[in-house]
Protein backbone atom coordinates (compact mmCIF):
# COMPACT_ATOMS: atom_id res chain seq x y z
CA UNK A 1 0.00 0.00 0.00
CA UNK A 2 3.18 2.57 0.23
CA UNK A 3 3.16 2.74 -3.05
CA UNK A 4 0.34 3.54 -3.94
CA UNK A 5 -0.86 6.03 -1.37
CA UNK A 6 2.69 7.43 -2.21
CA UNK A 7 1.18 7.78 -5.88
CA UNK A 8 -2.24 9.36 -4.62
CA UNK A 9 -0.80 11.69 -2.56
CA UNK A 10 2.13 13.32 -5.35
CA UNK A 11 -0.96 13.09 -7.84
CA UNK A 12 -3.56 14.37 -5.96
CA UNK A 13 -3.23 18.12 -7.18
CA UNK A 14 -2.97 16.73 -11.15
CA UNK A 15 -6.47 14.87 -10.22
CA UNK A 16 -8.33 17.78 -8.04
CA UNK A 17 -7.07 20.27 -11.62
CA UNK A 18 -8.38 18.22 -13.61
CA UNK A 19 -11.41 16.53 -12.21
CA UNK A 20 -12.84 20.40 -11.11
CA UNK A 21 -12.30 21.62 -14.52
CA UNK A 22 -13.75 19.12 -16.65
CA UNK A 23 -16.57 18.71 -13.87
CA UNK A 24 -17.24 22.65 -13.71
CA UNK A 25 -16.72 22.92 -18.03
CA UNK A 26 -19.51 20.48 -18.21
CA UNK A 27 -22.12 22.12 -15.54
CA UNK A 28 -21.32 25.85 -17.27
CA UNK A 29 -22.64 23.93 -20.43
CA UNK A 30 -25.58 21.98 -19.00
CA UNK A 31 -26.59 24.71 -17.52
CA UNK A 32 -27.10 26.84 -21.17
CA UNK A 33 -29.36 24.51 -22.77
CA UNK A 34 -32.29 26.25 -22.11
CA UNK A 35 -31.23 29.25 -23.56
CA UNK A 36 -29.10 28.23 -26.27
CA UNK A 37 -30.97 24.91 -27.30
CA UNK A 38 -33.61 22.68 -26.63
CA UNK A 39 -36.97 23.19 -28.04
CA UNK A 40 -37.95 27.01 -28.58
CA UNK A 41 -34.58 27.56 -30.25
CA UNK A 42 -33.86 27.34 -33.59
CA UNK A 43 -30.19 26.01 -33.20
CA UNK A 44 -31.61 22.31 -34.21
CA UNK A 45 -32.21 23.95 -37.70
CA UNK A 46 -29.10 25.30 -38.03
CA UNK A 47 -26.95 22.25 -37.38
CA UNK A 48 -29.11 20.54 -39.98
CA UNK A 49 -27.69 23.37 -42.62
CA UNK A 50 -24.00 21.61 -41.72
CA UNK A 51 -22.55 19.55 -44.48
CA UNK A 52 -23.40 16.03 -43.65
CA UNK A 53 -19.83 14.64 -43.24
CA UNK A 54 -19.55 17.49 -40.08
CA UNK A 55 -23.02 16.03 -38.78
CA UNK A 56 -22.27 12.70 -39.07
CA UNK A 57 -18.60 13.64 -37.34
CA UNK A 58 -20.41 15.67 -33.98
CA UNK A 59 -22.81 12.58 -33.96
CA UNK A 60 -26.21 15.34 -35.07
CA UNK A 61 -27.17 13.01 -37.78
CA UNK A 62 -28.57 10.60 -34.77
CA UNK A 63 -28.55 13.15 -31.94
CA UNK A 64 -31.03 16.40 -32.09
CA UNK A 65 -30.26 19.34 -30.30
CA UNK A 66 -33.31 20.02 -29.33
CA UNK A 67 -33.23 16.86 -26.70
CA UNK A 68 -31.34 16.91 -23.57
CA UNK A 69 -29.47 14.25 -24.24
CA UNK A 70 -28.76 14.69 -27.63
CA UNK A 71 -27.28 17.80 -26.40
CA UNK A 72 -24.76 16.48 -24.10
CA UNK A 73 -23.47 13.50 -25.98
CA UNK A 74 -22.89 16.07 -29.06
CA UNK A 75 -21.93 19.05 -27.06
CA UNK A 76 -20.23 17.89 -23.71
CA UNK A 77 -19.66 14.35 -23.77
CA UNK A 78 -16.67 14.94 -26.42
CA UNK A 79 -15.14 17.32 -24.49
CA UNK A 80 -16.02 15.01 -21.23
CA UNK A 81 -14.26 11.96 -23.06
CA UNK A 82 -11.48 13.79 -25.18
CA UNK A 83 -9.82 15.74 -22.04
CA UNK A 84 -11.04 12.61 -19.46
CA UNK A 85 -8.71 10.56 -21.96
CA UNK A 86 -5.97 12.55 -21.69
CA UNK A 87 -6.04 12.97 -18.17
CA UNK A 88 -6.13 9.10 -17.83
CA UNK A 89 -3.35 8.71 -20.26
CA UNK A 90 -0.72 11.43 -18.89
CA UNK A 91 -1.81 10.15 -15.18
CA UNK A 92 -1.03 6.46 -15.72
CA UNK A 93 1.70 6.91 -18.28
CA UNK A 94 3.88 9.03 -15.89
CA UNK A 95 3.59 6.73 -13.00
CA UNK A 96 6.09 4.43 -14.08
CA UNK A 97 8.13 6.59 -16.51
CA UNK A 98 8.86 9.10 -13.06
CA UNK A 99 10.43 6.47 -11.24
CA UNK A 100 12.56 5.98 -14.10
CA UNK A 101 13.25 9.89 -15.50
CA UNK A 102 13.89 10.41 -12.35
CA UNK A 103 15.80 8.18 -11.55
CA UNK A 104 14.16 7.25 -7.83
CA UNK A 105 13.59 3.60 -9.62
CA UNK A 106 16.85 2.80 -8.02
CA UNK A 107 15.46 3.60 -4.68
CA UNK A 108 11.82 2.31 -5.28
CA UNK A 109 13.05 -1.51 -6.44
CA UNK A 110 15.85 -1.60 -3.66
CA UNK A 111 13.15 -1.53 -1.04
CA UNK A 112 11.59 -5.05 -0.19
CA UNK A 113 9.16 -4.68 -2.35
CA UNK A 114 8.54 -7.12 -6.17
CA UNK A 115 8.05 -5.20 -9.51
CA UNK A 116 4.75 -7.14 -9.79
CA UNK A 117 3.89 -5.21 -6.60
CA UNK A 118 5.09 -1.97 -7.55
CA UNK A 119 3.18 -2.15 -10.98
CA UNK A 120 -0.34 -3.23 -9.30
CA UNK A 121 -0.14 -0.29 -6.58
CA UNK A 122 0.63 2.14 -9.09
CA UNK A 123 -2.15 0.59 -11.32
CA UNK A 124 -4.63 0.98 -8.60
CA UNK A 125 -3.46 4.37 -8.17
CA UNK A 126 -4.33 5.70 -11.74
CA UNK A 127 -7.13 3.29 -11.75
CA UNK A 128 -8.88 5.14 -8.64
CA UNK A 129 -8.34 8.72 -10.00
CA UNK A 130 -9.91 8.03 -13.55
CA UNK A 131 -12.65 6.23 -11.34
CA UNK A 132 -13.05 9.15 -9.02
CA UNK A 133 -12.77 11.44 -11.89
CA UNK A 134 -15.92 10.03 -13.60
CA UNK A 135 -18.18 9.82 -10.46
CA UNK A 136 -17.17 13.41 -10.00
CA UNK A 137 -17.65 14.38 -13.50
CA UNK A 138 -20.67 12.12 -14.50
CA UNK A 139 -22.64 12.92 -10.93
CA UNK A 140 -22.12 16.94 -11.23
CA UNK A 141 -23.49 16.36 -15.16
CA UNK A 142 -26.69 14.67 -13.53
CA UNK A 143 -27.27 16.94 -11.14
CA UNK A 144 -26.72 19.67 -14.17
CA UNK A 145 -29.16 18.49 -15.93
CA UNK A 146 -31.71 17.56 -13.45
CA UNK A 147 -31.56 21.34 -12.66
CA UNK A 148 -31.40 23.02 -15.90
CA UNK A 149 -33.88 20.68 -17.57
CA UNK A 150 -37.41 20.19 -16.67
CA UNK A 151 -38.55 17.60 -18.68
CA UNK A 152 -38.44 14.30 -19.50
CA UNK A 153 -34.98 12.19 -20.44
CA UNK A 154 -33.28 8.89 -20.09
CA UNK A 155 -31.81 8.31 -17.12
CA UNK A 156 -30.67 4.67 -17.86
CA UNK A 157 -29.21 5.71 -21.38
CA UNK A 158 -27.34 8.51 -19.30
CA UNK A 159 -25.65 6.16 -17.15
CA UNK A 160 -24.78 3.65 -20.13
CA UNK A 161 -23.25 6.48 -21.30
CA UNK A 162 -21.08 7.11 -18.57
CA UNK A 163 -20.61 3.20 -17.88
CA UNK A 164 -19.00 3.49 -21.58
CA UNK A 165 -16.78 6.43 -20.99
CA UNK A 166 -15.37 5.63 -18.29
CA UNK A 167 -14.15 2.26 -19.58
CA UNK A 168 -12.54 4.00 -22.54
CA UNK A 169 -10.90 5.92 -19.91
CA UNK A 170 -9.74 3.36 -18.03
CA UNK A 171 -8.89 1.48 -21.60
CA UNK A 172 -6.77 4.59 -22.66
CA UNK A 173 -5.20 4.86 -18.84
CA UNK A 174 -4.55 1.13 -19.53
CA UNK A 175 -2.80 1.58 -23.07
CA UNK A 176 -0.67 4.48 -21.52
CA UNK A 177 0.53 2.90 -18.25
CA UNK A 178 2.01 -0.11 -20.77
CA UNK A 179 3.18 2.71 -23.36
CA UNK A 180 5.03 3.96 -20.01
CA UNK A 181 6.93 0.68 -19.88
CA UNK A 182 9.15 1.55 -23.22
CA UNK A 183 8.56 4.81 -23.21
CA UNK A 184 10.15 7.11 -20.13
CA UNK A 185 11.46 9.96 -21.32
CA UNK A 186 9.05 12.89 -19.96
CA UNK A 187 8.62 15.19 -22.60
CA UNK A 188 8.17 11.69 -25.19
CA UNK A 189 5.73 9.93 -22.52
CA UNK A 190 3.66 13.56 -22.63
CA UNK A 191 3.75 14.04 -26.31
CA UNK A 192 3.16 9.67 -27.21
CA UNK A 193 0.14 10.28 -24.27
CA UNK A 194 -1.70 13.06 -26.27
CA UNK A 195 -0.71 11.79 -29.68
CA UNK A 196 -2.62 8.19 -28.66
CA UNK A 197 -5.74 9.84 -27.45
CA UNK A 198 -6.09 12.65 -30.67
CA UNK A 199 -5.12 9.61 -33.25
CA UNK A 200 -8.03 7.71 -31.69
CA UNK A 201 -10.21 10.69 -31.73
CA UNK A 202 -9.44 11.30 -35.41
CA UNK A 203 -10.07 7.57 -36.18
CA UNK A 204 -13.43 7.86 -34.73
CA UNK A 205 -14.50 10.51 -36.75
CA UNK A 206 -12.90 8.53 -39.76
CA UNK A 207 -15.05 5.56 -38.43
CA UNK A 208 -18.34 7.79 -38.20
CA UNK A 209 -17.81 9.74 -41.82
CA UNK A 210 -16.74 7.22 -44.23
CA UNK A 211 -18.42 3.73 -45.23
CA UNK A 212 -15.04 2.92 -46.50
CA UNK A 213 -13.30 3.03 -43.21
CA UNK A 214 -16.10 1.76 -41.30
CA UNK A 215 -14.04 -1.10 -39.97
CA UNK A 216 -11.92 2.05 -37.46
CA UNK A 217 -14.58 0.89 -35.16
CA UNK A 218 -13.24 -1.97 -33.87
CA UNK A 219 -9.89 0.07 -33.33
CA UNK A 220 -10.58 3.43 -31.34
CA UNK A 221 -11.79 3.31 -28.47
CA UNK A 222 -13.13 6.53 -28.56
CA UNK A 223 -15.88 4.95 -30.85
CA UNK A 224 -16.76 2.21 -28.14
CA UNK A 225 -18.37 5.37 -26.16
CA UNK A 226 -19.76 7.63 -29.07
CA UNK A 227 -22.60 9.24 -27.80
CA UNK A 228 -25.05 8.64 -30.64
CA UNK A 229 -23.94 4.92 -30.75
CA UNK A 230 -24.86 4.68 -26.70
CA UNK A 231 -27.43 7.51 -26.67
CA UNK A 232 -29.42 5.62 -29.37
CA UNK A 233 -28.91 1.66 -29.90
CA UNK A 234 -27.19 1.58 -25.62
CA UNK A 235 -24.01 -0.75 -24.74
CA UNK A 236 -22.81 -2.86 -27.61
CA UNK A 237 -21.63 -5.83 -26.45
CA UNK A 238 -18.91 -6.34 -29.07
CA UNK A 239 -17.71 -3.52 -27.73
CA UNK A 240 -17.66 -4.59 -24.27
CA UNK A 241 -15.87 -7.65 -25.74
CA UNK A 242 -13.19 -6.09 -27.55
CA UNK A 243 -12.56 -3.23 -24.78
CA UNK A 244 -12.19 -6.40 -22.28
CA UNK A 245 -9.98 -8.08 -24.20
CA UNK A 246 -7.51 -5.13 -25.24
CA UNK A 247 -7.45 -4.09 -21.41
CA UNK A 248 -6.37 -7.91 -20.31
CA UNK A 249 -3.98 -7.87 -23.16
CA UNK A 250 -2.32 -4.69 -22.19
CA UNK A 251 -2.45 -5.27 -18.09
CA UNK A 252 -0.60 -9.12 -18.78
CA UNK A 253 1.86 -7.89 -21.27
CA UNK A 254 2.42 -4.64 -18.64
CA UNK A 255 3.23 -7.29 -15.31
CA UNK A 256 5.16 -9.24 -18.33
CA UNK A 257 7.27 -6.89 -19.58
CA UNK A 258 8.41 -5.14 -16.20
CA UNK A 259 9.28 -8.20 -14.38
CA UNK A 260 11.31 -9.08 -16.89
CA UNK A 261 13.07 -5.45 -17.68
CA UNK A 262 16.46 -3.65 -17.20
CA UNK A 263 16.23 -0.93 -15.32
CA UNK A 264 18.63 1.19 -16.47
CA UNK A 265 18.97 4.68 -14.92
CA UNK B 1 27.06 -19.59 2.99
CA UNK B 2 28.26 -16.33 1.96
CA UNK B 3 26.60 -12.93 2.00
CA UNK B 4 27.27 -12.39 -1.85
CA UNK B 5 28.26 -15.04 -4.19
CA UNK B 6 28.44 -14.50 -8.20
CA UNK B 7 28.61 -17.58 -10.35
CA UNK B 8 30.25 -16.77 -14.06
CA UNK B 9 28.11 -13.79 -13.77
CA UNK B 10 27.70 -12.73 -16.86
CA UNK B 11 25.94 -9.55 -18.51
CA UNK B 12 25.71 -7.94 -22.14
CA UNK B 13 23.74 -4.75 -23.16
CA UNK B 14 23.14 -5.75 -26.52
CA UNK B 15 26.18 -6.55 -27.92
CA UNK B 16 28.36 -3.83 -25.68
CA UNK B 17 29.51 -5.54 -22.42
CA UNK B 18 28.93 -5.18 -19.15
CA UNK B 19 30.99 -7.97 -16.64
CA UNK B 20 31.81 -11.09 -17.86
CA UNK B 21 32.53 -14.33 -16.03
CA UNK B 22 32.57 -12.38 -12.57
CA UNK B 23 32.86 -14.82 -9.71
CA UNK B 24 33.06 -13.71 -6.64
CA UNK B 25 32.40 -14.66 -2.86
CA UNK B 26 32.26 -12.60 0.08
CA UNK B 27 32.36 -13.85 3.51
CA UNK B 28 29.69 -12.64 5.88
CA UNK B 29 31.03 -10.09 8.43
CA UNK B 30 34.00 -8.93 5.75
CA UNK B 31 34.63 -5.67 4.06
CA UNK B 32 35.45 -5.87 0.38
CA UNK B 33 35.88 -3.38 -1.85
CA UNK B 34 35.36 -3.50 -5.75
CA UNK B 35 37.94 -1.45 -7.49
CA UNK B 36 38.09 -0.80 -11.21
CA UNK B 37 38.04 2.61 -13.61
CA UNK B 38 34.64 4.26 -14.91
CA UNK B 39 33.27 1.63 -17.24
CA UNK B 40 34.97 -1.32 -15.84
CA UNK B 41 31.24 -3.04 -14.84
CA UNK B 42 31.47 -2.36 -10.99
CA UNK B 43 27.76 -0.15 -10.83
CA UNK B 44 26.48 -3.70 -13.54
CA UNK B 45 27.88 -5.76 -11.04
CA UNK B 46 25.62 -4.57 -8.22
CA UNK B 47 22.38 -4.00 -10.20
CA UNK B 48 22.54 -7.47 -11.30
CA UNK B 49 22.77 -7.79 -7.28
CA UNK B 50 19.72 -6.23 -6.57
CA UNK B 51 17.88 -7.56 -9.73
CA UNK B 52 17.76 -4.18 -11.55
CA UNK B 53 18.96 -5.71 -14.05
CA UNK B 54 19.24 -9.33 -15.28
CA UNK B 55 22.51 -11.41 -15.90
CA UNK B 56 22.40 -12.49 -19.33
CA UNK B 57 24.36 -15.93 -17.84
CA UNK B 58 25.43 -16.94 -14.54
CA UNK B 59 23.99 -16.29 -11.32
CA UNK B 60 24.19 -14.64 -8.15
CA UNK B 61 23.07 -15.06 -4.49
CA UNK B 62 22.74 -13.08 -1.54
CA UNK B 63 22.80 -15.01 1.57
CA UNK B 64 22.09 -17.86 -0.32
CA UNK B 65 18.68 -16.28 -1.81
CA UNK B 66 19.04 -15.99 -5.82
CA UNK B 67 19.10 -12.78 -6.96
CA UNK B 68 16.66 -12.36 -9.89
CA UNK B 69 14.25 -15.31 -7.80
CA UNK B 70 14.26 -14.36 -4.32
CA UNK B 71 14.96 -10.46 -4.91
CA UNK B 72 12.06 -8.83 -2.70
CA UNK B 73 13.31 -11.52 0.24
CA UNK B 74 16.95 -10.03 -0.40
CA UNK B 75 16.06 -6.71 -0.17
CA UNK B 76 14.77 -7.00 3.69
CA UNK B 77 18.51 -7.39 4.57
CA UNK B 78 20.38 -5.35 2.53
CA UNK B 79 20.80 -1.59 2.18
CA UNK B 80 22.19 -0.04 -1.21
CA UNK B 81 23.67 3.60 -1.65
CA UNK B 82 23.58 4.02 -5.43
CA UNK B 83 26.34 5.90 -7.21
CA UNK B 84 24.41 8.85 -8.31
CA UNK B 85 21.45 9.70 -5.78
CA UNK B 86 18.02 10.51 -6.74
CA UNK B 87 15.40 11.00 -4.77
CA UNK B 88 11.72 12.44 -5.22
CA UNK B 89 12.43 16.29 -5.20
CA UNK B 90 8.75 17.06 -3.85
CA UNK B 91 10.14 15.39 -0.40
CA UNK B 92 11.82 16.45 2.49
CA UNK B 93 14.02 14.60 4.35
CA UNK B 94 11.93 13.26 6.66
CA UNK B 95 9.60 12.21 4.18
CA UNK B 96 11.92 10.23 2.27
CA UNK B 97 13.05 8.34 5.31
CA UNK B 98 9.78 7.75 6.36
CA UNK B 99 8.45 6.65 3.10
CA UNK B 100 11.62 4.30 3.41
CA UNK B 101 11.31 3.28 6.51
CA UNK B 102 7.04 1.90 6.14
CA UNK B 103 8.78 -0.89 3.30
CA UNK B 104 10.20 -2.46 6.58
CA UNK B 105 8.99 -4.15 9.41
CA UNK B 106 9.60 -2.27 12.45
CA UNK B 107 9.92 1.07 13.47
CA UNK B 108 13.16 2.81 11.80
CA UNK B 109 11.84 6.41 13.19
CA UNK B 110 14.40 6.42 16.01
CA UNK B 111 17.57 5.37 13.73
CA UNK B 112 16.53 7.60 11.12
CA UNK B 113 16.66 10.46 13.81
CA UNK B 114 20.35 8.96 15.25
CA UNK B 115 21.63 8.54 11.90
CA UNK B 116 20.86 12.16 10.49
CA UNK B 117 21.86 13.72 13.65
CA UNK B 118 25.44 11.62 13.20
CA UNK B 119 25.66 13.20 9.46
CA UNK B 120 23.96 16.36 10.60
CA UNK B 121 21.75 16.18 8.13
CA UNK B 122 18.23 18.76 8.50
CA UNK B 123 15.28 16.77 8.58
CA UNK B 124 13.26 19.32 7.29
CA UNK B 125 15.01 20.31 4.20
CA UNK B 126 13.49 20.06 1.01
CA UNK B 127 14.93 17.01 -1.21
CA UNK B 128 15.53 19.33 -3.89
CA UNK B 129 17.15 21.93 -2.29
CA UNK B 130 19.76 19.42 -0.92
CA UNK B 131 23.52 20.36 -2.06
CA UNK B 132 25.45 17.02 -3.89
CA UNK B 133 27.08 16.06 -0.42
CA UNK B 134 24.01 16.36 1.51
CA UNK B 135 22.46 14.35 -1.17
CA UNK B 136 24.81 11.55 -0.58
CA UNK B 137 24.37 11.68 3.05
CA UNK B 138 20.81 11.43 2.81
CA UNK B 139 21.87 8.45 0.73
CA UNK B 140 23.83 7.02 4.01
CA UNK B 141 21.27 7.22 5.98
CA UNK B 142 18.80 6.13 4.11
CA UNK B 143 21.09 3.13 3.10
CA UNK B 144 21.40 2.38 6.86
CA UNK B 145 18.21 2.90 8.05
CA UNK B 146 16.48 -0.45 8.24
CA UNK B 147 19.60 -2.39 9.98
CA UNK B 148 20.86 -4.34 6.42
CA UNK B 149 22.87 -7.37 6.93
CA UNK B 150 24.44 -6.51 4.17
CA UNK B 151 25.43 -3.04 2.69
CA UNK B 152 26.20 -2.47 -0.61
CA UNK B 153 27.81 0.97 -1.41
CA UNK B 154 28.35 2.28 -5.14
CA UNK B 155 31.43 4.69 -5.29
CA UNK B 156 29.82 5.99 -1.46
CA UNK B 157 32.54 8.45 -0.55
CA UNK B 158 32.23 10.78 -3.79
CA UNK B 159 31.09 13.94 -3.13
CA UNK B 160 31.39 14.01 1.05
CA UNK B 161 34.17 16.51 2.30
CA UNK B 162 36.62 14.81 4.63
CA UNK B 163 35.16 14.97 7.87
CA UNK B 164 32.01 13.15 7.06
CA UNK B 165 33.88 10.82 5.05
CA UNK B 166 35.87 9.77 8.29
CA UNK B 167 32.38 9.91 10.13
CA UNK B 168 31.02 7.73 7.59
CA UNK B 169 33.78 5.14 7.82
CA UNK B 170 33.67 4.68 11.54
CA UNK B 171 29.93 4.00 11.15
CA UNK B 172 30.87 1.47 8.74
CA UNK B 173 33.18 0.14 10.81
CA UNK B 174 31.07 0.18 13.56
CA UNK B 175 28.16 -1.51 11.44
CA UNK B 176 31.05 -4.42 10.57
CA UNK B 177 31.67 -5.07 14.25
CA UNK B 178 28.10 -5.72 14.38
CA UNK B 179 28.42 -8.51 11.83
CA UNK B 180 27.20 -6.41 8.83
CA UNK B 181 28.65 -7.49 5.70
CA UNK B 182 30.08 -4.64 3.36
CA UNK B 183 30.62 -4.61 -0.46
CA UNK B 184 31.56 -1.58 -1.33
CA UNK B 185 32.76 -0.26 -5.20
CA UNK B 186 35.28 2.76 -5.71
CA UNK B 187 38.05 3.67 -8.36
CA UNK B 188 39.93 4.72 -5.57
CA UNK B 189 42.80 2.14 -4.13
CA UNK B 190 43.50 4.60 -0.92
CA UNK B 191 39.92 4.88 -0.12
CA UNK B 192 39.51 1.19 -0.09
CA UNK B 193 42.81 0.35 1.56
CA UNK B 194 41.86 2.25 4.29
CA UNK B 195 38.44 -0.24 5.35
CA UNK B 196 38.75 -3.42 3.42
CA UNK B 197 39.63 -6.54 4.74
CA UNK B 198 39.74 -8.04 0.91
CA UNK B 199 40.17 -6.36 -2.37
CA UNK B 200 38.76 -7.10 -5.28
CA UNK B 201 40.02 -5.45 -8.89
CA UNK B 202 37.76 -5.54 -11.62
CA UNK B 203 38.91 -4.37 -15.33
CA UNK B 204 37.00 -4.40 -19.05
CA UNK B 205 34.00 -6.35 -17.40
CA UNK B 206 36.23 -9.05 -15.83
CA UNK B 207 37.73 -9.77 -12.03
CA UNK B 208 41.51 -9.25 -12.45
CA UNK B 209 42.13 -10.80 -9.00
CA UNK B 210 40.88 -10.86 -5.73
CA UNK B 211 43.36 -10.46 -2.74
CA UNK B 212 43.56 -9.58 1.00
CA UNK B 213 44.58 -6.14 1.43
CA UNK B 214 47.96 -7.02 3.29
CA UNK B 215 48.96 -9.05 -0.24
CA UNK B 216 48.25 -6.22 -2.18
CA UNK B 217 49.96 -2.92 0.10
CA UNK B 218 53.27 -5.63 0.66
CA UNK B 219 52.89 -5.75 -3.75
CA UNK B 220 52.05 -2.14 -3.93
CA UNK B 221 54.08 0.35 -5.91
CA UNK B 222 55.77 3.90 -5.44
CA UNK B 223 55.94 6.39 -7.98
CA UNK B 224 59.07 8.53 -7.59
CA UNK B 225 60.28 10.85 -9.14
CA UNK B 226 63.95 12.46 -8.01
CA UNK B 227 66.03 15.63 -9.63
CA UNK B 228 69.91 15.88 -9.06
CA UNK B 229 71.69 18.96 -8.68
CA UNK B 230 74.73 17.14 -10.94
CA UNK B 231 72.24 16.42 -13.93
CA UNK B 232 75.05 13.88 -15.36
CA UNK B 233 74.81 11.68 -12.65
CA UNK B 234 73.36 8.19 -13.09
CA UNK B 235 70.96 6.64 -11.47
CA UNK B 236 69.46 3.26 -10.33
CA UNK B 237 71.27 1.40 -12.38
CA UNK B 238 70.76 -2.51 -10.89
CA UNK B 239 68.33 -1.37 -7.68
CA UNK B 240 66.38 -4.02 -7.09
CA UNK B 241 62.70 -2.90 -7.67
CA UNK B 242 62.72 -0.03 -9.80
CA UNK B 243 60.59 -0.42 -12.84
CA UNK B 244 59.70 1.75 -16.02
CA UNK B 245 62.53 3.91 -15.53
CA UNK B 246 62.92 7.18 -17.91
CA UNK B 247 65.15 10.05 -17.39
CA UNK B 248 63.41 13.13 -18.70
CA UNK B 249 65.09 16.77 -18.62
CA UNK B 250 66.83 15.56 -15.76
CA UNK B 251 64.53 14.48 -13.64
CA UNK B 252 64.31 10.39 -13.55
CA UNK B 253 60.78 8.83 -12.73
CA UNK B 254 60.03 5.56 -11.94
CA UNK B 255 58.04 3.07 -10.02
CA UNK B 256 59.58 1.51 -6.99
CA UNK B 257 58.43 -1.79 -5.89
CA UNK B 258 61.02 -3.14 -3.14
CA UNK B 259 62.87 -2.55 -0.07
CA UNK B 260 62.72 1.25 0.52
CA UNK B 261 65.63 1.25 2.86
CA UNK B 262 68.75 0.67 -0.30
CA UNK B 263 66.63 3.22 -2.26
CA UNK B 264 66.98 5.53 0.44
CA UNK B 265 70.57 5.15 0.98
CA UNK B 266 71.06 5.07 -2.88
CA UNK B 267 70.00 8.68 -3.50
CA UNK B 268 71.67 9.91 -0.06
CA UNK B 269 74.88 9.09 -2.02
CA UNK B 270 74.08 11.66 -4.70
CA UNK B 271 73.45 15.26 -3.99
CA UNK B 272 69.30 15.26 -4.21
CA UNK B 273 67.60 18.42 -5.38
CA UNK B 274 64.09 17.35 -5.43
CA UNK B 275 62.48 14.31 -4.32
CA UNK B 276 58.75 13.15 -4.64
CA UNK B 277 57.27 9.53 -3.37
CA UNK B 278 53.56 9.10 -4.58
CA UNK B 279 51.20 6.75 -4.28
CA UNK B 280 50.15 5.30 -8.36
CA UNK B 281 46.85 6.24 -9.38
CA UNK B 282 44.64 2.92 -9.92
CA UNK B 283 45.01 3.36 -13.39
CA UNK B 284 49.03 2.72 -13.24
CA UNK B 285 48.76 0.01 -10.55
CA UNK B 286 47.13 -1.81 -13.66
CA UNK B 287 49.54 -0.82 -16.04
CA UNK B 288 52.79 -1.80 -14.58
CA UNK B 289 51.52 -4.51 -11.99
CA UNK B 290 48.51 -6.01 -13.07
CA UNK B 291 48.81 -6.22 -16.67
CA UNK B 292 52.17 -7.84 -16.49
CA UNK B 293 51.14 -10.87 -14.59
Amino acid sequence: MNVLRRDLVRNRRTFLIWTASIALLSVWLLSMYSSVAGPGTNIQQYAEQFPESFRKAFGLDRLSLNDILGYFGTEVHIMIILFGSIFAVLLSSSLLSREENEKTIEFLLARPVSRRQVVTEKLWAYTAYVLLFSVVVWTASYTAILMSYEGEFDAARFWALALMTTLVLLTFANLGFLGSVFITRNRTVFSGALGLVLVAYALQIAADTSDKLGFLKYVTPMKWAGAADVLTSGISGTYLVIMLAVNAAALVATYVIYSRKDILV
Amino acid sequence: MYAAETKNLTKYYGKSRGIVDVNLRLAEGEIFGFIGPNGAGKTTTIRLLLNLIFPTSGSASIFGLDCVEKSTEIKRQVGYLPGEVNYYGDMRVRDLLEYSGRFYAGDCSRRGRELAAAFDLNLDARIEDLSLGNKKKLGIVQALLHSPRLLILDEPTTGLDPLIQRRFFDVLLEENKKGVTIFFSSHVLNEVQRLCHRVGIIKEGRILRVDDIETIRAQQFKKVSVTFKAPSQEFAVGLKGVRDLVRENGTYRFLFGGDMDPLVKELAKRNVENLWIEEPTLEEVFMHYYEKE
